[in-house]
Order: C-alpha cells, then structure tokens, then sequence
C-alpha cells in the first residue's frame, strides 16, 4: 500500500477514500470509486483526465456541492485541517466555502450575476465573511479589482457582468475568490473557455496571487500544456479513480502508468514528427453504471496480463512522491 | 489541370448592424477583411486566431452559407460567387464543411446511415440497396462498422458523432473539406484518433483540407501551410515549418508564446501580450495589433500594412517586420523582448 505521509501541520486538505454516487432512474453510477490524496499549505496540484473521469466530481464533492437529488458522497472523509468536512453542518460549511476554501469555475457568465455590479458581488462575499462594513467591503472590492489588474478599478466596480469581455470576468470571478484570502483556491478548468492569449495572462495571474497570498492551488484540467507550467504536483484520474500522482517533472519525464503514457503520447508534439498519425488509445472509456473487474484500463491498455483483468492495481509507490496503481508500472516507466 | 483547387481574392465580410432607421450612419462589424489566399489539391492550409479574428466567417463565405460583401471565391478557376443556385449546388458538391459540435450538427431524428447518405440524395434517387451499401461503405471509411448505420446520434459517443461528421462530408466524394474547429470539442486521445484519420483520408483520397482551428499544437502537427488572422485580417501566412520556427508577426509571435507547451522543464521567459482583442464594431485604426504591440511605431497608428512577401516564401502585414518601403521611425513603446526576423525581399 501507499506510505501514508504523517499528516503533519502542513497538510492542509487530506481526502480519504473519497466514494461519490449519481443516481439515475434505474442506475447508479460510481463517479468516484475511492480516492486519497493531499494538499500541502501553499501547494499548487494539478488534477487532469478526461471527460467523466471524476475530476470535477472531486471539487463538488470536497465542496459539497453536488446536486442534493441526484448525487451523494457516500463513504471517506474529507478533512480541512485536520477536521473532517463532510461531518459539518450545512451552515459551518458556508463559513468555510468561499472564506477558508474558495472556488473558479469554468463559465464566469453562469457564475457572476447579471443583475448585480461585479463591485456589489465582491463586496457581498466579504461582508459575508468579515464584520466589515459596507464602504469597507466597496473598498475591498476596488483593491481586489486592482490586484487582478484591471484597468480603471474605479470605474469598473460599478459595471455589470455583461460589460465584461471573457477574459475580464474571469479576473472578477478570482478577484471575488481570493477576496477573502483563502488558504485554498479549486479552479475548475478556469481558462478552458478563453482565448490563448488571455489564459496566458489569468494563468500568470493566479500563479502570481497564489506565490503572494500563500494560497493552495487545486488546478482541475483536461489540458497537459496547462497542468506543465503551473502546477508542483499532478493527479491523473482516469473513471473515477486516481491511477497515478507525481511531481511534475517526473510525471512527464516518466510517467508510470500506461493511461497517462498514452494520453502525453496523444498530444500532438512536433518534436515527434508532424503529419504522422499519432499514437492512439484504443476503446472508449468503461461505463461507471456496471461494475468493473480489476483494472479499469486493462482492456484498453497495451500492458494488460492476465492479473490486470482480475485484479484492481492499487496505487503504490514507485519512486519518492511517485506513485501509479499498475501492477506493471516498472515496465511502463521504462517503454 | 493548372492552378490552385481553391483561389480566395480580396474576401471581405461585413455585417450591418441593426437597420439604420433614424440613425444616420449603421456601425457595421468588419468580420472578414480583404482576405486572399490559395489551396492546392491535397493540402492543408490551417487558419489560426482568437476568437472574433473571423476565421468561421471565412469557412461560411467559402461555402456560401453566406454571402460576402467584396471579393472572389474560385474554385478551379470558377467563381462561386456569381454562380445560380442550381450551379452552385453542383460547385457545392467539391467542397464540403465538417462541424466543431458533433452534437447538435447531427439530426437527432436520423439514423447514422440516413445522415451520411442524405447528401448523396439530394442530387440522385438511392434505392434502399445503393443506400446501405454506401452508408457501409462511408462507415467503413471512417473506422466504423457497418452496424452504426441503424444508430441514433444519441446514441454513440462525441468522437463517433465526429466521425459521422467527416463520413458525411466524404459522401459527395469532395476535392476539399473546410473543417471549423472539428477536434476542438474532443478530448485529446478522442483527437488523436480523429486527427489520424484526417491525415488517412488525405493521403488516400488526395483531399485538401482547410482546417480552421486555436490549437496551435494542432495545427502545427497537421498544417503545410498556416494563415494567421487577426481582428479580420491576415497577418501573416507562411509555410507551417517556417511559421512555428520563426513568427514574424508580433501577433503570431505573441500567440505561439502564450500557447501552453506540455513540458514542465521549459522556462517561460516572456510576459504574455498585454490587453484583449478589441471589437471589430471599431477596429484601430491602422493595424488593428498596434495598440497591444509592443513594436509599434507612428505608422502603426495611421496606415493599415500591406502584406509582403519574404525571403522564405512567406507574406507578413508588419510595418516594423516586414516593411514594404523604408525604415518605419521610431517606437511608439519600449519593446520588452529581444527579437530576430528574417530578411524582409525588398
């Protein structure tokens, strides 16, 4: 099994054997099958995969924002210093949601509202979570405005979502996240929808706030480009389960498991030839609603034995803070 | 046959906006501007940009979804533009378009064999027979087995959905396929597979592509050659080789840096390029990059650039990079970066 690091003071999230259902009418569907891991104080992880492989079902689930009817977390913990979150109160965990634990999420349209100034919102969330007062908070949302560089915070206060091009809301939406100085930050694919050249600049941004406020990062995305040049740490999930999680730089120079091996190998990369057909991973990925025997990967894995079928790998150690759930990792990461 | 598959001159696109009833003059949007380029048959020719650069309005006046305000459109050497409808259809059939969502592209109500073999009938009457056999056939082509064809859209998964995209495409049997973001929307070992069986079909059937896309990885793994738009204008087109080893244009130079490279060892030196696209209601005036370029001078502000030819077979719309006649004055900012250019062919 994997050495469980001594959850010292510098761990600040530690999620254990995290199980999450969605309901369906005649179905359920295990969206997530058990996860472990941390984050450290001041750490920036990356989790990627790809759709449906339970990424974003992590973060609403640490959040606690699933869907009441049709999703429940069903078994593991989730503890925020040290204090287990799925055991709290509906309104303890407000408290923490948005002041110890803030969230960006992908649309900024969809999460700003169209009715209210982006000045109004921003104040809102601090007057939620501080005593201040209603010109403090105004206050607060200009200097936040003027931390994620928007031009003219005095007049932008005042102007509506709508106003905003993409790029800009996306700026409000980590300035409204980072107003309460959160010691952790979820970003929910918050550059997916934006054009390169601004997700180069909210990229630099968060990475800048988060070295100044001494936040911790949990980067969600399907983009590997991404993940390279922004996070210390990388989970790979891959139908519900972590399969591998590595430091960066390992995890791209050697990457453990055959499903991240294929997914770096799928990306187009000019160093490998252009016009080439790119290396494929065949299949599709299982369906959650049926139960899965031994590794979900194997009938899609070029490594697969006659064990992988029959038994579900469990995630080890492989190197220092490098681990895969493989039983062929050691032959993975020298192919 | 000489000549290029497809010939563009001078295509310009502008959309009123509003009537103008009591208003005296109607803002217009500049979506296209005085856009030329040529594809030769089985090339691939990718047009790259941000959003609003106007590079889907350039796949829809390519097949005449829309009209264009100014311009020609040749293909082997016919005008679309001024052809009848009954003419155009059978112009239409050379060229064929390939969706960026494969889910609301495909008619719900249709069977995977009724949408690829709908094209094909309507220009002729397929018995029930010729209809399955070419739907296996189309099928087969891209990767499918000929059950597939009794499915609903609903029921196969994005990168199926895609496939039937492109076997629709292929059923007129096209020189050319204009291709709008057709991977955008599928996860990376999705377009692996699509991407894969592009470049099959090219090298089997000779198909030109224009290939219409954001991702620069992309791009760079399937372009020969790569047209960079902004704000309605090309900036700059060369041979993809050339392109992503030298940028010219301080535009394409801003857009390869500021694209994430899956490498955690590589050391990102620059400053990404300040500010955001501005609307093309009111473009800049002269070239629509100066107010983010860093290289700007003077002349930026007032004269749009021509395109020039360089010494690598490229064009570039640059008054500082590639000027057309003498040294353009000096810089409306300081520069942050060092830059090397190659030699402008005076």
């Amino acid at each position: 099994m994997l050495m469980r690091e001594f959850a010292g003071d510098d761990v600040l999230l530690d999620v254990r054997d995290l199980e999450t259902h969605f309901y369906g009418e005649e179905s359920v569907t295990r969206a997530l099958g058990g996860i472990s891991f941390q984050v450290k104080k001041g750490e920036t992880v990356g989790v990627v995969g790809e759709s449906g492989c339970g990424k974003s079902v992590t973060a609403l689930s640490i959040l606690r924002l699933l869907p009441k009817l049709s999703a429940k977390t069903v078994g593991g913990e989730v503890r925020f210093h040290g204090r287990d979150i799925l055991e709290l109160s509906d309104r303890e965990m407000r408290k923490i949601r948005g002041d110890q634990i803030a969230m960006i999420f992908q649309e900024p349209m969809t999460s700003l509202n169209p009715v209210y100034t982006v000045g109004h919102q921003i104040a809102e969330a601090v007057q939620i979570h501080t005593k201040a007062s209603r010109p403090v908070a105004m206050a607060k949302a200009e200097e936040m405005l003027r931390l994620v560089r928007i031009a003219d915070p005095e007049r932008r206060v005042s102007n509506y979502p709508h106003e905003m091009s993409g790029g800009m809301r996306q700026r409000v939406m980590i300035a409204m996240a980072l107003a309460c100085s959160p010691e952790l930050l979820i970003a929910d694919e918050p550059t997916t929808a934006l054009d390169v050249t601004i997700q180069a600049q909210i990229l630099r941004l968060i990475v800048d706030l988060k070295d100044r406020m001494g936040a911790a990062v949990m980067f969600i995305t399907h983009d590997l480009g991404v993940v390279a040049e922004t996070c210390q740490r990388v989970i790979v999930m891959y139908a519900g389960r972590i399969v591998e999680q590595a430091n960066v730089v390992d995890l791209f120079a050697r990457p453990a498991h055959p499903y991240t091996q294929g997914l770096m190998r799928s990306v187009p990369d000019p160093r490998r030839g252009r016009q080439r057909r790119l290396p494929e991973i065949p299949g599709i990925v299982p369906n959650l609603r049926e139960p899965i025997v031994g590794c979900s990967f194997a009938p899609r894995c070029p490594f697969a034995i006659d064990i992988c079928r029959e038994k579900r790998p469990p995630l080890r150690d492989v190197g220092s803070s490098h681990a895969a759930a493989c039983w062929r990792a050691e032959e993975v990461m020298g192919a | 046959m000489t000549g290029p598959l497809l010939k563009v001159e001078n295509l310009t696109k502008h959309y009123p906006l509003g009537a103008g009833f009591l208003k005296k003059t109607i803002p217009t949007i500049r979506a296209v501007e005085d856009v030329s380029f040529t594809v030769e048959a089985g090339e691939t020719l990718c047009i790259v940009g941000e959003s609003g650069c106007g590079k889907s309005t350039v796949a829809r006046l390519l097949m005449r979804l829309v009209d264009p305000t100014g311009g020609r459109v040749l293909i082997d050497g016919t005008d679309i533009a001024g052809l009848r409808k009954q003419e155009l259809r059978a112009h239409r059939r050379r060229m064929q378009m390939v969706f960026q969502d494969p889910y609301s592209s495909l008619n719900p109500r249709l069977t995977a064999g009724q949408i690829i073999t709908e094209p094909v009938e309507n220009f002729e009457r397929l018995t029930r027979k010729q209809r399955n056999a070419l739907a296996a056939d189309l099928l087969q082509k891209v990767g499918m087995a000929p059950e597939m064809m009794h499915r609903l859209p609903s029921e196969l998964s994005g990168g199926q959905r895609q496939r039937l995209g492109i076997a629709r495409a292929l059923s007129l049997n096209p020189s050319l396929i204009i291709a709008d973001e057709a991977v955008s929307a599928l996860d990376v070992s999705v377009q692996a597979q699509i991407l894969n069986l592009l470049l099959d079909l090219q090298q089997q059937m000779g198909l030109a592509f224009v290939f219409i896309s954001h991702d620069l990885g992309v791009v760079e793994h399937i372009a020969h050659r790569v047209a960079v738009m902004y704000l309605g204008r090309i900036v700059e087109l060369a041979p993809s080789e050339a392109l992503f080893a030298k940028p010219v244009h301080p535009y394409t130079e801003a857009l390869l840096a500021a694209a994430p490279v899956p490498d955690p060892t590589r050391v990102r030196l620059e400053a990404p390029v300040e500010g955001e696209v501005p609307s093309p209601i009111n473009p800049p005036t002269g070239c629509a990059f100066h107010p983010r370029c860093p290289l700007a001078v003077e002349r930026c502000r007032i004269e749009v650039p021509p395109l020039v030819p360089m010494a690598d077979g490229r064009v570039v719309a640059c008054h500082v990079r590639a000027p057309a006649t003498e040294s353009p004055g000096p810089r409306l900012r300081q520069p942050n970066r060092r830059h090397t250019v190659p030699e402008a062919n005076a």
